[in-house]
């Protein structure tokens, strides 16, 4: 059984509706009392950072994640801006500090005027690690983008995919345990989207 | 490297799916001739008009199904008054919603909805017409002139918070002759987000055209995907056989 963390913002349902379709069984949670019996969980990420952390504190659900996932060792899978939450803070609108589930901070791409912002849309992105979550992928695929940030991170062994939009963005990160973060949308990315939820949900 | 997209738009009047012509509904067909898993992205518009709470409700029902099925980006638009409109859209399977005549009509609703829910999910929608060979702005599905000049409103709102820009030609609307290349490049050349091309579309060609001339993000059309099966896939291949980058699918 897989948590879909709500915190008011995110697009709660395209992810449910994934789940559905890959037939995992899952279950949405939207206050700190109710992390009990699940696998794992996946934050999906609608929003911008400062409202989000807002949200995620006022509900006590920071505390909650942190005790499941650093001291229970359950698996997270962050979506987008979910993604950038796991990491220690974030640049966006104003600094606020983040979940600080793996070490990196989240900070605006950096772009020429050739390439526009935000960078929406189907990029190439390009696997550069084994792990269980890329099982049957090709190891260059068209994954969806939306977004303005990115999420840096000091290890480099963290960087599980990566992708070019004039700079090298960070696709997927993971500190190669329990904690994953996917900028793309796989919720919305079809077959290849749906089959990185799946590989995830059977870790 | 990014892949240029191809975005299905249909619009949904008191519940039914209708294709339109010069902005009027023109027939019937079904969301079921939808490719959803080889097109880009799905764009749909409530254009009711006089849309009353009877008309929402049926309108939230058609969306809540549609989303189910659908893997793919699906940005919502029509009627979009308030951030709780954007919430409900959001929680029926939006993942980003489009403004128009609300927009103009109070230009801080774009500050607001980027504020809570981030740029990137939000699209602001412009309608033009040319009056005197000059661009100007429509609101109300086209049936209010404003005095507006396209490009410098589509600036005025990348600094409100949009985060793409999807802009239509009512004249091009529904005819098939081709987007208005002029129209597109000049906003695509005046703002840093991205642009989605919407209005005339007849065949792979001006698709082409669209791409290369006016250089453009997106192209969006809601005529020309419902008359055969695999179109989209062959759209697809016309353009990559043109060294346009496409997704494969």
């Amino acid at each position: 059984m897989i948590g879909i963390i709500d915190y008011g913002l995110s697009n709660i349902r395209s992810v449910g509706c994934a789940l559905k379709k890959i037939e995992v069984e899952y279950k949405v949670i939207d206050n700190n009392k109710s992390f009990k019996g699940f696998s794992g969980y996946i934050l999906p990420g609608v929003g911008a950072y400062n409202e989000a952390m807002k949200n995620i504190k006022s509900k006590g659900i920071d505390e909650a994640i942190k005790k499941e996932i650093l001291i229970n060792k359950k698996k997270i899978l962050g979506i987008c801006l979910g993604m950038q939450l796991l990491t220690e803070w974030s640049e966006e609108n104003k600094k606020t500090n983040g979940l600080g589930l793996i070490e990196g901070f989240v900070k605006k791409i950096k772009l020429n005027n050739k390439f526009a912002l935000p960078h929406i849309g189907w990029n190439k992105t390009e696997i550069l690690s084994k792990n269980k979550i890329f099982n049957e992928l090709p190891s260059s695929l068209y994954l969806y983008y939306v977004h303005s940030f990115c999420v840096h991170v000091s290890n480099k062994n963290y960087v599980l995919a990566k992708t070019n939009y004039g700079v090298s963005i960070n696709s997927v990160i993971s500190n190669n345990e329990n904690i994953f973060g996917i900028q793309p949308h796989p919720e919305k990315s079809q077959f290849y989207g749906l089959n990185i939820l799946k590989n995830f949900c059977l870790l | 490297m990014l892949a240029k997209r191809i975005i299905s738009v249909l619009t949904i009047n008191d519940g039914v799916l209708y294709r339109t012509k010069l902005f009027k509904p023109d027939y019937r067909y079904t969301a079921n001739f939808v490719d959803s898993w080889s097109i880009d992205e799905i764009i749909i518009l409530d254009i009711t008009r006089n849309r009353e709470i009877k008309q929402k409700r049926i309108f939230y029902r058609f969306l809540e199904k549609f989303s189910e099925n659908c893997f793919v980006p699906l940005t919502v638009g029509g009627w979009i008054k308030s951030i709780h409109d954007v919430r409900d859209l959001m929680k029926i399977g939006a993942d980003k919603v489009s403004v128009n005549t609300e927009a103009y009509e109070s230009p801080n609703l774009l500050t607001t909805i980027s504020e809570k829910y981030g740029t990137q999910a939000l699209v602001i929608s412009v309608d033009t017409k040319l009056v005197n060979k000059k661009y100007k702005v429509v609101i109300n599905q086209g049936k209010t002139l404003t005095n507006k000049n396209p490009f410098e409103w589509a600036k005025l709102c990348e600094k409100k918070g949009a985060g793409e820009i999807l802009i239509n030609s009512v004249e091009k609307d529904g005819w098939l002759q081709g987007y208005d290349l002029n129209l597109l490049r000049k906003v695509k050349l005046e703002v840093n987000i991205p642009v989605i091309g919407l209005g005339g579309c007849g065949n792979w060609q001006h698709m082409y055209e669209a791409f290369d001339s006016a250089k453009i993000d997106a192209v969006a059309t809601q005529n020309i995907f419902h008359f055969t099966e695999q179109s989209i896939k062959s759209a697809k291949s016309f353009l990559k056989g043109k060294n346009i980058v496409i997704r494969d699918c």
